[in-house]
């Protein structure tokens, strides 16, 4: 495996702090299976005051040494560089920009605070003198890790999009990463190895963690096949996202979005039958299982687009479209013409594939706002002794549960909307709509009256 | 710049749209008493960002000095459009005092300058409101023939209403089949309500399906051989 993103050059920033440690972390790296690294030390950042010039002839010392007895010509030099204000001011006045030695790819990060639009700007600045910029640790910028659709804008800007492996192992990240799966948002990840403990240079765990949540083909296209690009210097296209989804896949996804909802009214309904702490553990399960089933469902268009990618470019196109044209009449009954004639336009499962997403986003907002409310509910039984009080608050909540149904209403049918129209723009059946429509009635019916029977 | 129509495909039946957009205002304008035009619309993505660059790749086709200066302080666009840094610009000048000259953008055509946006201020309605801006416009009104300004749609926000107090004339886009119909009136009564001279309405995103039309592209294509 090749490590794109690591502090490992001794003294020079927050990462290795003497040689030391440095060998100790090179040996764990090696024993983990890594082959390859792009020395990445901090550049214009607080904890780094060198030069581009300064770190790169501490690099080749320091290759000169380490480099043969640990991994011949195993080592690109590269730097993390800290992209503010000054910085882009700046960029107009330097000859040669602080990308990686080899190529025009530049590993960038922004302070935690930086809105996507400021990131945006930034990245046009450096676009139009021919960068090609790789996001370090998306996931730590709050403005992206709430709305993983800006990260979807950030990698159509034609950002490559990185993710340190440590996340994967992190279930507070979980579900901001299936989102980058599902948008097709993420590229490439790495260590960001700063020592042996805390963060430490190794990748084979979290490659192991892709594999089982979302699939090995993923974890090949973001542990191997992204980073050699990176390592290279060669040009990266984000590879299409054919997600050969069958009718029953796309129905078991549109249903499992639903099926999540009314699991979380059933988990939730019995939870005033049950003492506070237990709850939202088995909730959690249940949600976590159910959004397994999702990327299994997945897994299987995943597949057949990495075995496109490893067929390579110019291949990949056909194999994409004979994947489409023979799969489609038997399973979905896309008119074929219509995919293989304008590859430009979107295709039907990519459209699916987005207004699917949506509706999963739709449900994670749910979620948190059911959870609260019975939370409040499950607290009011608890903390107020007065009869009458209890009743009036608890009364409040359903009411404002009410009130939440009806907006989960109006928010999957706007979605529907969409959906439809998407749909009819490019001339594609539309019965997906109408299955996804009653089957959300039939599930939202029989969850009232349960919810109803409950209380 | 990809959707610089009249650089990339110069006798296309657009280009010769946006000339024939050209010829009205030099008509418009034999007085030589229009130097600076505003270009805006109703509501967002009518087309005033292509609308105006075109445009002035035209006007310095004709051997005009022209400026396109980016006052959309809320969504600027100029640069993506024109694939340039939008490092410093507009706001720099305005709130540091800096010469505009320090800013410009050059390369894109001889007679053609670029002033961009500069970083995005909090208060885009003060600073246009401002005697620097209005200041700066003089100047530039002074040092090229037509200054041409990109401007936030007139609905939503005040800066364009604003502006065109201190401007000679607006040129509203309008995109054809997308914009309510009321929505474009009551851009115009609220333009007119501050006494702002509107020098045309550009008809935008026609849709060329008409017979009628068809002899615009029989024309081209005869032409381009």
């Amino acid at each position: 495996m090749i490590d794109s993103h690591v502090h490992i050059l001794p003294g020079v920033d927050d990462g290795a702090r003497d040689e030391e440690q440095s060998v100790y972390m090179l040996e764990k790296a090696k024993a983990d299976g890594i082959t390859h690294w792009i020395v990445t030390p901090h550049y214009n950042h607080a904890c780094s005051p060198h030069t581009y010039d300064e770190l790169k002839s501490r690099f080749i010392k320091w290759a000169a040494i380490y480099g043969n007895s640990h991994a011949k010509d195993n080592l690109l030099f590269g730097v993390e560089v800290y992209v503010d204000e000054p910085f882009i001011k700046f960029l107009k006045h330097m000859d040669k920009l602080p990308t990686f030695e080899n190529s025009n790819y530049m590993l960038i990060e922004f302070s935690r605070a930086w809105k996507v639009e400021q990131m945006l700007e930034a990245i046009h600045e450096l676009k139009i003198r021919g960068v090609h910029p790789v996001i370090a640790h998306v996931e730590v910028y709050p403005d992206l890790l709430e709305k993983p659709e800006n990260v979807k804008q950030l990698a159509d800007e034609g950002c490559m999009i990185q993710v340190s492996a440590s996340s994967f192992l992190d279930r507070h990240y979980y579900k901001f990463l299936r989102a980058l799966i599902q948008l097709n948002a993420v590229d490439i990840v790495a260590s960001d190895g700063h020592d042996v403990k805390n963060r430490p240079p190794i990748l084979s765990d979290s490659y192991r963690a892709v594999t089982k949540h979302f699939s090995k083909n993923w974890a090949n296209r973001l542990f191997v096949d992204a980073p050699r690009k990176l390592f290279y210097g060669e040009v990266y296209v984000r590879p299409h996202m054919v997600v050969t989804v069958t009718k029953r896949q796309i129905y078991t996804m549109g249903s499992s979005v639903i099926a999540g909802l009314a699991l979380l009214f059933i988990g939730l309904g019995q939870l005033g039958f049950l003492p506070g702490g237990s709850n939202s553990d088995a909730l959690n399960i249940a949600v976590l299982e159910s959004t397994e089933a999702i990327s299994d469902a997945t897994d299987g268009g995943f597949d057949l687009t990495d075995e496109s990618i490893a067929a390579g470019a110019k291949e990949e196109e056909t194999t994409e479209q004979v994947t489409v044209s023979t799969q489609a009449p038997a399973s979905t009954g896309l008119p074929i013409s219509a995919t293989t004639s304008v590859p430009s336009k979107l295709t039907y499962d990519e459209i699916v594939t987005i207004h699917i997403t949506m509706l999963e986003l739709l449900q994670s907002d749910y979620e948190a706002n059911v959870a609260r409310i019975y939370e409040d509910i499950q607290n009011a039984r608890t903390f107020i002794s007065d009869e009458a009080k209890r009743k009036a608050a608890i009364d409040g909540y359903i009411e404002e549960a009410g009130a939440l149904e009806a907006q989960c209403d109006i928010e999957v049918y706007d979605v529907l909307y969409k959906f439809q129209n998407a749909l009819e723009e490019f001339d594609y059946p539309v019965d997906i709509i109408e299955e996804s429509r009653a089957e959300y009635h039939s599930i939202k019916e029989a969850t009232k009256q349960k919810y109803l029977n409950e209380f | 710049m990809k959707e610089l129509i009249v650089h990339n495909t110069p006798k296309s039946p657009i280009s010769e749209a946006y000339r024939g957009i050209r010829t009205n205002l030099l008509f418009a304008n034999v007085d030589h008493n229009v130097k600076t035009i505003l270009v805006s619309s109703a509501t967002s993505g009518e087309g005033k960002t292509t609308t105006l660059c075109n445009v002035a790749m035209t006007l310095a086709d004709s051997n005009k000095s022209v400026i396109i200066v980016d006052c959309d302080l809320r969504k600027p666009r100029i640069h993506k459009f024109l694939e340039i840094s939008n490092a410093q610009g507009v706001t720099d000048v305005l709130l540091n005092g800096d010469h505009y000259s320090n800013f410009l953008h050059k390369g894109i055509h001889p007679h053609l300058h670029v002033l961009t946006s500069g970083k995005i201020p909090g208060n885009p309605s003060e600073i246009l409101n401002s005697e620097a801006m209005k200041s700066l416009i003089k100047t530039l009104a002074a040092d090229y023939d037509y200054v041409l300004i990109d401007s936030p749609p007139i609905v939503p926000v005040t800066d364009t209403v604003i502006m065109s107090t201190y401007i000679d004339r607006v040129l509203l886009v309008c995109s054809s089949g997308n914009v309510d119909v009321e929505m474009a009136k009551k851009a115009k009564e609220t333009l007119e309500k501050v006494g702002a001279k509107i020098l045309g309405v550009v008809l935008n995103k026609m849709k060329m399906n008409n017979k009628s039309y068809q002899y615009y592209y029989y024309y081209a294509s005869q032409k381009g051989e």
